[in-house]
């Protein structure tokens, strides 16, 4: 495999997945239509 | 063309007991897939649905938390008061009320019944589960019954569905006619309540029983309510009234309602053959006895991890199979790169690692199901207030702290029942300390290196006493708080035992489908992402010698250096920097500690194309000095230190939340990485001590 290319979609990935823990966990994210907001996918729902 | 939103007609409430079957009504009603459980607290907040009348009209569902009567002090069971009262500006007072009661209870049912009936609003009886009174020998005569109290009365069982066309009809009939019967109070009450109603600034429909809630309460409820000082004084004065006339106001009316239904019950409920034990209660004498109760409840926890290691061993393994085949497949069709290391090593051994559990953790749901759906997880709670009061545990933590076996999430949310700031904090504090489900893999596999060749029983045997560790952890912290931090009395528990069932298999189904969903998606998203980066930390930066072993090039790693600088901290727990990248990888998520293994062992295996199991890479594991890494002691440590660690950062955001401050969360963190380093740090050097290894 190309060297470059292999650094290239590991790099991605490894960012890809970075995002997400932080887009999941760091405050200011909006918790999604259903789960209790806290990210776990606990599935509960949470009425304010 | 446009589609507009039907217009709701009218504002439907269910209002009933604890478990008298509101969930599963508002569930048959709307067709929703509400939670619904056979002990009592199950619906905690106001949900609401639609629903269509006999003629097809829209009508708005509520579903209420269950209480017992509206003099009520928790904040679930206020939600019920203010939504009648319409105190709620986001809810509407309803139009009309179903009030569900228990035919088998109806005594005692028929209380919060004769308080609605005072509040004014169209009321419909639904006569709920039927079917099980007249197995006890129970008859009730519904014509006499709506004679009674001037309402119609629909017989029904909601589990069936029995009885829901009826009910449909009575709610949609139009006009509905408001209650004019209730029970007759004593004429002071009567006078003095109605006087107070004058002054009150509400709507006109509420005064009369906001002005009788007032008159009969408590001072310190009253004192809560932050009335203003004349209106305050006015309460006053009118109960002072109702003593000079030799009658407690708190109580009189209470037995004023009782005396009413007693003479109701007398005319419409009929019993064969008079008092006699029925089999709940034959069962109830075994279960919640005091030496028995406790057998029974070590033999149920007992048979349900035997089960999780016998059966589900067959499936795992396919699991573990299908994993290997899929890595070995990737390594025979991609050439050796980064990219085949992550994708083997990181994402199919990290998230395969965990997904190998699932056919356990089906398992584990499955028995909760049955547990919660036949009734039996009320008796545990009985059994278990015995142990909970001693230690200064509110008997409402019950049903947090075993919601918190499956995850300490809902666990943390089902806290609002308890209406003591202190008691719902202390609770909150240590329901985490209950063995959650992601703990299962953890324990699995250590009990895998720890005891290769032992037996289910012997297996089942380890984990309960892990499950034990943490039930005494969670008391014992709990009573150290009682006792310092969060000092206060503890009120004493009113819990209804319902009658045994037969478990509805489609909710257990239902609830294993939906908790294997979340499992597999928790997999795919969380732990997926977490593998790649452990993966990551463990393979960069690599050593500047190519030729360098793969342990070598594990130390160079920023994994590596991480295990290395926590080094010190978990030397005196016997673990090595390899187990402390572990730690520190699983710190999100507790069961990404079995990912984190396979990442680490599986990158420092490549030299040998090594796709073994992980429990064979951890037992053939050696120091430098060529002694085991995982000897019995290190396996025990670590499983104790899982128990009681923190270690899941989805616990931190509720805690945050539901207490409202950092500071909860934060103590909690601290407090229970503490508990579970000494807890690892006894079992290692206390059993060195005694001659262990």
């Amino acid at each position: 495999m190309n060297p470059n290319l292999d650094h290239l979609l590991v790099s991605g990935i490894i960012i890809g997945a970075a995002f997400f823990i932080l887009r999941r966990f760091l405050p200011g994210k909006k918790s999604s239509k259903k789960g209790c907001g806290s990210g776990c996918g606990c599935g509960s729902v949470q009425k304010k | 063309m446009s589609v507009s939103t039907p217009e709701i007609i009218r504002h439907v409430a269910i209002a009933g007991n604890p478990n008298c079957g509101k969930s599963t009504l508002f569930n048959a009603l709307t067709g929703m897939r509400q939670k619904v459980g056979n002990y009592p607290g199950v619906t905690v907040e106001k949900k609401t649905g639609r629903f269509y009348g006999s003629h097809g009209e829209t009508m708005n569902l509520l579903d209420l938390p269950g209480s017992y009567s509206l003099q009520i002090r928790s904040p679930d069971e206020a939600v019920a008061r203010d939504v009648l009262l319409g105190r709620l500006d986001d809810t509407p007072r309803p139009d009309v009320i179903i009030a569900v009661v228990d035919a088998s209870n109806l005594e005692r049912n028929l209380y919060l019944v004769a308080q609605l009936l005072e509040m004014k609003i169209p009321l419909v009886l639904a006569l709920n589960m039927v079917d099980m009174a007249e197995e006890n020998g129970i008859t009730v005569d519904v014509q006499a019954l709506e004679t009674a109290l001037g309402v119609p009365v629909v017989p029904t069982v909601a589990k069936t569905g029995h009885g829901l066309v009826p009910l449909r009809q009575a709610v949609s009939k139009s006009p509905l006619a408001t209650p004019t019967r209730r029970a007759p109070l004593p004429l002071v009450i009567e006078r003095e309540a109605a006087q107070l109603a004058a002054r009150l600034d509400v709507a006109e429909d509420v005064r009369f029983p906001e002005a009788l809630l007032l008159l009969t309460l408590h001072e310190a409820a009253l004192r809560d309510l932050g009335l203003p000082t004349a209106l305050l004084q006015e309460v006053h004065a009118a109960q002072q009234r109702v003593r000079d006339a030799s009658l407690d106001p708190t109580a009189a009316p209470v037995e004023a309602r009782y005396a009413w239904i007693q003479g109701l019950c007398e005319k419409a409920v009929h019993k064969a053959g008079g008092p006699q034990l029925s089999l709940s209660d034959k069962l109830d004498a075994w279960l919640t006895h005091r030496f028995w109760g406790w057998a029974a409840f070590l033999f149920a926890m007992a048979l349900m991890f035997f089960c999780i290691f016998t059966i589900a061993q067959y499936p795992m393994g396919l699991i573990d199979d299908a994993s290997g085949a899929l890595s070995d497949f990737v390594k025979a069709h991609l050439p050796d790169s980064d990219l085949r290391g992550l994708l083997t090593d990181g994402i199919i051994a990290g998230v395969g690692g965990v997904v190998v559990f699932l056919p356990q953790i089906l398992i584990l749901y499955f028995f909760l199901g049955i547990l919660e759906d036949t009734g039996y997880m009320a008796r545990a709670a009985f059994i278990m207030d015995r142990l909970m009061s001693r230690v200064g545990l509110h008997g409402k933590s019950f049903i947090p702290m075993l919601s918190s076996f499956a995850c300490a999430i809902p666990g943390i949310m089902a806290t609002r029942t308890i209406e003591n700031r202190k008691d719902r904090l202390v609770t909150i504090l240590v329901a985490p300390l209950m063995s959650c489900s992601a703990r299962l893999p953890v324990y699995a596999i250590m009990i895998a290196v720890l005891m290769p060749m032992a037996n289910a029983f012997q297996k089942a045997g380890v984990i309960l006493s892990m499950y034990l560790v943490g039930i005494v952890a969670a008391f014992t912290m709990a009573w150290v708080f009682k006792k310092g931090l969060l000092k206060g009395e503890t009120p004493m528990l009113l819990l209804e035992l319902p009658p045994y069932r037969l478990p509805s298999w489609k909710t257990v189904a239902l609830r294993m489908w939906e908790r294997s969903g979340l499992f597999l998606r928790r997999a795919g998203t969380i732990i997926l992402s977490l593998s790649i980066l452990l993966w990551a930390l463990a393979t960069f930066p690599k050593p500047s010698d190519p030729k360098a072993s793969s342990t070598e090039a594990l130390e160079t790693s920023a994994a590596g250096q991480m295990g290395h600088f926590i080094e010190p901290v978990i030397k005196p727990l016997g673990y090595d920097w390899k187990i402390g990248i572990g730690l520190i990888g699983s710190f999100a998520a507790r069961e990404v500690f079995v990912s984190t293994m396979s990442i680490v062992y599986n990158v420092e295996g490549n030299d040998h194309e090594d796709t073994a199991p992980l429990r064979d890479t951890m037992q053939h594991e050696k120091r430098p000095d060529g002694s085991p890494v995982f000897t019995p002691l290190i396996c025990i440590g670590l499983m104790v230190f899982y128990v009681l660690a923190m270690q899941c950062i989805s616990t931190v955001a509720i805690v945050k939340r539901e207490t409202n401050s950092w500071r909860w969360p934060l103590f909690q963190i601290g407090y229970m990485t503490a508990l579970a380093w000494i807890g690892a740090f006894v079992v290692y050097q206390g059993g060195r001590l005694l001659g262990f290894h």
